[in-house]
Formats: structure tokens, C-alpha cells, sequence
């Protein structure tokens, strides 16, 4: 059979089996898998940035953090007398990053390779100090307690429909002329200014982009876990990871993300499970082996030997 | 007799100072509209800085560039771009793991990608890069990247095409086909301002040669003119 028959009758089978999960699958399954989804949509997410343009963000977690925080304060009534529905308190997370992507990426932006790295890390270190700070709104270190709420199910598809969403927008942008813009710019920055693409704004509309989709992430992460603090959504083992996840499938590719979100998501699960006190150093080390052996990711290896077409879709 | 075209460029008094090298002192010519002009020197001589103020990549500090009426201070290298005016590098510069196709239809203005990869394939087929359409740009050769480059530049249509160093380390058959196709181009009003050290095809291709030296122009005619000025002896051969 032919990729272009095989891949959609898959796809289709595997969303209709995550579906009907909540029907049949035990609650650790649920949480292993809403785990997957926000790695698969912050991966994604920083793949758009990224993987594309070649922006290597350090500081993925600021979006997510202030997405938590965002989604956190208007879920309780620390703004207002009522709290927020949970779907509005999830965009407006979304667009709060994104406003804060607005303001960080316009004087970061113009700097490149690891100064633009460096930078995205003191800023996202920056916005975590400001969160702990602002104790009145954000309960600072202490961290903040939502109203409990038994959402497993709900959060589940909510971030289900996340990661689809960020696939499905890495697609368009993927097979677009806009991919390939942004991958003149990962190229050759000065030369693609050359010939015509104008890179401030596409770099700019990425980064908001890309920082919507990890701030409604940090959003739902708040709703489901019903308790945040700055140490956990801020951590810089959250971008690490998305960062991992995305080299281990592919940068700049649509279905890497996911393949990394998949497969490191359930092996570290395997590794804390079954080395509780080495987990860690077991995970460095094959992010480090990932690097030595994978260097393109696991899709650039699978279309190297034919077993997958060597096309922007995938 | 017709008169001369008019000035699609130009460039007044343009002085550009790296540190305490002047690349480029005061520097005045024009390129006439559906000339190819040349600009030759001696290396470190300030052509290719030209070429970066020109396209934007660096901003003059002092002196004015107009293209097509259009001052161009200020302006981003996209803006100038879109204004008309491509350009190429000394040294290539394609989006190496974009195939050759991708690398056409970056530069192209069509906004849908059907179109853009239709104009992309007609370019390659213009230059006989049709068969290596799917390949990354990194694989190719030098001399089929320099005329990948130079198909690149015609993506958008520019009224003007600078090119830098085109025939440096391209073999002479691929040396043929790109002036073959700088003909062809040149038969449909496209204006081009070269540089090069292939002197030899420099003087056959050009109407008018400007000279620069230490930043200087130096001279400024027709190929038999330059050939035969003192200053640009001395700056090629010595005294």
C-alpha cells in the first residue's frame, strides 16, 4: 500500500482509538497520555520557533509558566468575584503568552545563534522571579490552589485537541509557503532577508504563535492539576525536554515532535519506574547518545534508508 | 542616434568605513537602464561592500543610493528586493537542506505555491536544473549552486541583477551558459552590474566598466577606455 493511502487510514485509526480511551483505559493511561499530548503540543510548539527558523529557545518554559499562572488566576476569583470558565481562562493564557512572546522576541529576536538562547534563558528566569514576586496575585513560592476539580476525562481531550491542533497548524505552516520562509531563515538569515522574505515578521508571528499554543498547554496543565508553583511550571526541564523530544523525531519537521513526545515520554516514564534513583542520569545519557547517533532525528534516518518519502508533510 | 538610457542606479558620494579601513571613499557612478555595467578591481578594493550598501545589507556612512528613484536608506534588504533590485554572493549562499526547487520558490513573489513552484520549475528548466529540482542545494556542485543562485535572483522578476563574481570557479562550459542566459535576459530589458576577476569576459560582456581602487572610483567608460587608462594600469599591474 502507498504512504498517501497508509498514513491517513492510520491516522484515522489512531485518533479513533485515543477517543474512546477514556471509555476503556485505567486512569494512569489517561494521565500517561495527557502527559504525551502537552509534551507533543510544547515540542510542537517549540519546533515552530525553533526547528523552522532556527531560533533556539532556552526559555520555552516562560510561556508555559505564564500560561499556568494566567489559566491559575482567572480559575480562581483572585481578579474578579467569579472565576473565569475554564475555556476562556485557557485561551486568554494563550494569548497572554503570546503577548508576552510580543514583547520578549521583538529585542530578542534580533540577536542569533546562542546569545538569542542565552537570552530567552535569563528572560524566562526573569518572568519566573516576577511570578514569585507577586505574591498577592500568584500566592509567589507557596504556589497557587485552584478550585479541585475531578477534570481528568475533559483535560484529557482538551489536550488532545492541543496537540492536534499544534500538528495540524505545523502541517499548514509546514507546506506552505511560509515553511519555506522559515526555513530560509534557519539557512541563512542574511540571505533570505536578500531575497525577499521578511524575516523580523515572520520570526515575530512564529514566536507568538509558538508561545500561544505552550501558553494554553500551561493553561490546561493549571486546570488539571489544580495546584501550580514556580518551580514546576517555570522549570527549565520542561524546555529541555521539548527541546529533546523535537531533535530526537526531527526539527523542523511535522511529525518529530510527536515521535519524541511518544517515545521519551514513555521511557521516562519506564526509567522512573524502574530506576527511581537513576532515572535522571539514565535520561541525560541517551539525550546524549540521541545527539551522537541521531543528530538529523528519527524521521531523517527513516528517509535516509527509503522507508519514509522525503517530503515537508512528514 | 537614440539616446542614452536612463540611470536605473545610483550612487552619490557613498563612503563606508570598517574600523579604521575605508572599504569604499566617496564613490559616484550610475547603471544605466538595460546595460550590463561591470565593476572590476583589484581584490579588497571595495566591490563587494558595494554590493552589500546596494542591496542593504550594509548601510553607507555618508552618500546616497537611488534606485529607480527610490532613495534606498533605510531601507531593509527585503524592501529593496521587493523594489526590483536581486542580487547574488561572492560565495554562494542557497538554504542548503532546501532542495533546489524550494530555494526558487522562496524568492518567489506568487502567493499561492502552485504558482510559485510552477515559476520555480520554469527557472530550473531556463538554466537545465530541471532533473536536480528535488535535490538539496548542499549536494550540487559549485557550478550548478552558482546557477542555482542565479535563477534565484530572477524568481521575483528584478529589474536589476547584481552579480557577484558570477564566474569564479565555474568551469567554461557552465561559463558559457550563464552568459548565454545573461543574453537572453538582457534581450528582455533586464539590467545587470557585474563583478568579476575574469577580465576577459568581463570586457566582452560589458558596455561600460566603472573601476574602483582603495575604494576609489578610478575610472569610468566604455572597455577600451579602461583599458587604456594609467590609473587602471597601475592598479593591476603597478608602476
Amino acid at each position: 500500500m502507498r504512504w498517501g493511502v497508509t498514513a491517513p487510514v492510520l491516522l484515522a485509526l489512531g485518533v479513533l482509538m485515543l477517543a474512546t480511551l477514556p471509555l476503556w483505559g485505567t486512569g494512569y493511561v489517561l494521565s500517561l497520555l495527557f502527559l504525551t499530548f502537552m509534551y507533543a503540543a510544547m515540542a510542537s510548539s517549540w519546533n515552530l520557533i525553533s526547528g523552522y527558523t532556527g531560533y533556539v529557545s532556552f526559555g520555552h518554559a516562560a510561556f508555559f509558566g505564564i500560561g499556568a499562572y494566567t489559566s491559575g488566576i482567572l480559575l480562581t476569583n483572585k481578579l474578579a468575584h467569579v472565576s473565569a470558565p475554564w475555556p476562556v481562562a485557557v485561551l486568554v493564557a494563550g494569548v497572554v503568552a503570546a503577548l508576552l512572546a510580543l514583547v520578549l522576541g521583538y529585542p530578542a529576536l534580533r540577536l542569533r545563534g546562542p546569545y538569542f538562547a542565552i537570552a530567552m534563558l535569563g528572560l524566562a528566569e526573569a518572568v519566573r522571579v516576577a511570578v514569585t514576586l507577586a505574591e498577592p496575585l500568584t500566592g509567589g513560592g507557596k504556589g497557587l490552589s485552584l478550585p479541585p476539580a475531578l477534570v481528568d476525562v475533559p483535560a484529557y481531550y482538551a489536550m488532545g485537541l492541543l496537540a492536534m491542533v499544534a500538528v495540524a497548524l505545523t502541517h499548514v505552516v509546514a507546506t506552505s509557503p511560509v515553511g519555506l520562509r522559515l526555513l530560509s531563515i534557519r539557512e541563512d538569515e542574511v540571505a533570505a532577508e536578500v531575497v525577499g522574505v521578511r524575516t523580523t515578521l515572520h520570526k515575530l508571528v512564529t514566536f507568538c504563535v509558538s508561545a500561544s499554543i505552550a501558553g494554553i498547554a500551561g493553561g490546561l496543565y493549571a486546570w488539571k492539576q489544580s495546584y501550580i508553583d514556580p518551580t514546576t511550571v517555570f522549570a527549565a526541564g520542561l524546555t529541555v525536554r521539548a527541546i529533546t523530544m523535537t531533535m530526537f523525531g526531527g526539527q523542523g519537521t511535522v511529525w518529530g515532535p510527536v515521535i519524541g513526545a511518544v517515545v521519551l515520554t514513555y521511557t521516562g516514564e519506564q526509567l522512573w519506574a524502574r530506576f527511581p534513583f537513576l532515572h535522571t542520569a539514565l535520561f541525560g545519557g541517551m539525550i546524549i547518545l540521541i545527539l551522537l547517533f541521531l543528530p538529523g532525528g528519527v524521521i531523517a534516518l527513516l528517509q535516509e534508508r527509503g522507508w519514509l518519502p522525503r517530503s515537508r508533510r512528514v | 542616434m537614440t539616446a542614452p538610457a536612463r540611470p536605473i542606479l545610483e550612487v552619490h558620494e557613498v563612503t563606508k568605513q570598517f574600523g579604521g579601513v575605508i572599504a569604499v571613499n566617496g564613490a559616484s557612478f550610475d547603471v544605466r537602464q538595460g546595460s550590463v555595467t561591470g565593476l572590476i578591481g583589484p581584490n579588497g578594493s571595495g566591490k563587494t561592500t558595494l554590493f552589500q550598501m546596494i542591496s542593504g545589507v550594509d548601510r553607507p556612512d555618508r552618500g546616497t543610493i537611488t534606485f529607480r528613484g527610490h532613495s534606498l536608506a533605510g531601507k531593509q534588504p527585503h524592501e529593496i528586493n521587493r523594489l526590483g533590485l536581486g542580487r547574488t554572493f561572492q560565495i554562494t549562499r542557497l538554504f542548503g537542506q532546501m532542495t533546489a526547487l524550494e530555494n526558487v520558490m522562496v524568492a518567489s513573489r506568487t502567493a499561492a505555491r502552485g504558482d510559485a513552484e510552477q515559476r520555480a520549475r520554469e527557472l530550473l528548466e531556463f538554466v537545465g536544473l530541471t532533473a536536480l529540482a528535488g535535490e538539496y542545494a548542499t549536494n550540487l556542485s559549485y557550478g550548478q549552486q552558482k546557477l542555482l543562485e542565479f535563477v534565484r535572483v530572477l524568481a521575483p522578476d528584478p529589474d536589476l541583477i547584481l552579480l557577484d563574481e558570477p564566474f569564479a570557479g565555474v568551469n567554461p562550459a557552465m561559463e558559457e551558459r550563464l552568459v548565454a542566459h545573461m543574453r537572453d535576459l538582457l534581450a528582455q530589458g533586464k539590467t545587470f552590474f557585474i563583478t568579476d576577476h575574469e577580465i576577459r569576459l568581463i570586457m566582452a560582456l560589458c558596455e561600460r566598466l566603472i573601476v574602483l581602487d582603495h575604494g576609489e572610483v578610478i575610472a569610468d567608460g566604455t572597455p577600451d577606455q579602461v583599458r587604456q587608462d594609467e590609473k587602471v594600469i597601475e592598479a593591476y599591474f603597478g608602476r
